[in-house]
């Protein structure tokens, strides 16, 4: 078709719609929605105005930090290999490891909604991320300090490694 | 400001068996062990873990406040006993074995240690070590694993280049990533047998 071939219009982005589990719709661009496993497989097979997913056990407020995780990891992604391309110099791994300590350093709360939503969508270096903090809390703990960190509740009943 | 009911919740535990394993799977074999003691959930998931990593200097480094019962076992028989309960347990569902030794270490336990993970089907070795007499022996099915997806050969801190015996035949076909630290003799012989290698990585060779 000769109009499709029109260098000085942009192409419309391609999105796909996100519902959170409490009946927000957020609508991203496609190749951030595709920072998911789960989304990106069988995406093919929808039809382009099929393209919404219901995340029923997504909350908005979690949703919208997953999608900020994505969009940054898109976007670093491309300045990263642009700078490469250029072989310019370039710190943008630096930076984006930074970027990601900030964004995972969360209350408990909000990092067990983040990695369930990343298991869940499987979005691995998210997932990763989430689950490098929990250790990092577990590390250098003793199982009592521990138990209290995580709210655990005790509830062995013989413990045949207990002190005598 | 007193927390809310949801900050007292135990969340941890009522993440998915997987997530948990993940998580464990973070961190060094002793400090899981240790999580055993949480509560009764815990007490076996240190066993179903699919990576291991003990690391004798982080190891030694644990200082204890309380002497416990059974936490003073020598490095050794613990990485011993923990493959010994996979076998017993007849797991072949160790992915990951990372194993550091520091001290000079006697060659035939390690050699028995890396048979062990290999018969655990495992798909990723990592090694470190000082080897006592600067040559080391490695067990001849590691060359014909059918399993071994990445292996690396290193010393450890302080030691010396070292010496490996290496089979004439390799078979291993599975092997994508490679990385030999400090060898001193040539390896080239690995190439033939690992017709997938994409990763190779060689450490002052």
């Amino acid at each position: 078709m000769k109009d499709s071939f029109n260098p000085s219009i942009e192409p419309p982005k391609k999105t796909v719609t996100l519902v959170s589990s409490d009946g927000y719709d957020f609508e991203v661009e496609e190749e951030v929605a595709l920072e998911s496993q789960v989304i990106k497989d069988g995406f093919e097979d929808k039809a382009v105005d099929d393209r919404e997913y219901l995340l029923f056990n997504v909350h908005s407020d979690t949703l919208e930090l997953i999608i900020k995780y994505c969009e940054k990891h898109v976007s670093s992604r491309k300045s990263i290999s642009a700078a490469a391309a250029s072989s310019s110099s370039s710190n943008g791994e630096e930076a984006l490891k930074e970027w990601d300590e900030h964004f995972i350093s969360v209350d408990t709360n909000t990092l067990y909604d983040i990695l369930m939503a990343a298991d869940y969508l499987n979005i691995k270096s998210l997932l990763d991320l989430a689950i490098q903090k929990v250790a990092d809390t577990i590390h250098g703990r003793s199982p009592e300090q521990i138990r209290k960190k995580f709210n655990i509740e005790n509830d062995s009943i013989i413990d045949p490694w207990a002190s005598e | 400001m007193e927390p809310n009911n949801n900050e007292r919740e135990d969340r941890l535990s009522k993440l998915p068996e997987a997530v948990l394993q993940h998580i464990l799977s973070f961190l060094d074999m002793r400090i899981v062990y240790e999580t055993r003691k949480l509560s009764r959930m815990f007490q076996h998931l240190w066993l179903t873990i699919h990576s291991l990593h003990f690391d004798q200097v982080f190891q030694a480094s644990l200082t204890k406040p309380v002497p416990v019962k059974g936490s003073n076992l020598r490095f050794t028989d613990f990485v011993e006993n923990v493959l010994k309960a996979r076998i017993h347990n007849r797991d072949d569902n160790v992915v990951l074995f990372h194993l550091v030794w520091n001290e000079l270490c006697d060659s035939s336990l390690f050699k028995s240690f890396i048979n062990t993970a290999l018969k655990l089907n495992v798909q990723d070795l990592d090694l470190q070590f000082v080897p006592k007499n600067g040559v080391f022996e490695l067990p001849d099915n590691l060359f014909t694993s059918k399993c071994l997806k990445s292996f690396k050969l290193s010393k450890g801190v302080g030691g010396l280049k070292f010496r490996v015996h290496l089979p004439d035949n390799f078979s291993l076909p599975e092997l994508t990533t490679l990385h030999l630290g400090f060898i001193e003799d040539s390896f080239e012989k690995f190439f033939s047998g690992c017709p997938y290698l994409e990763t190779l990585s060689l450490e002052e060779c």
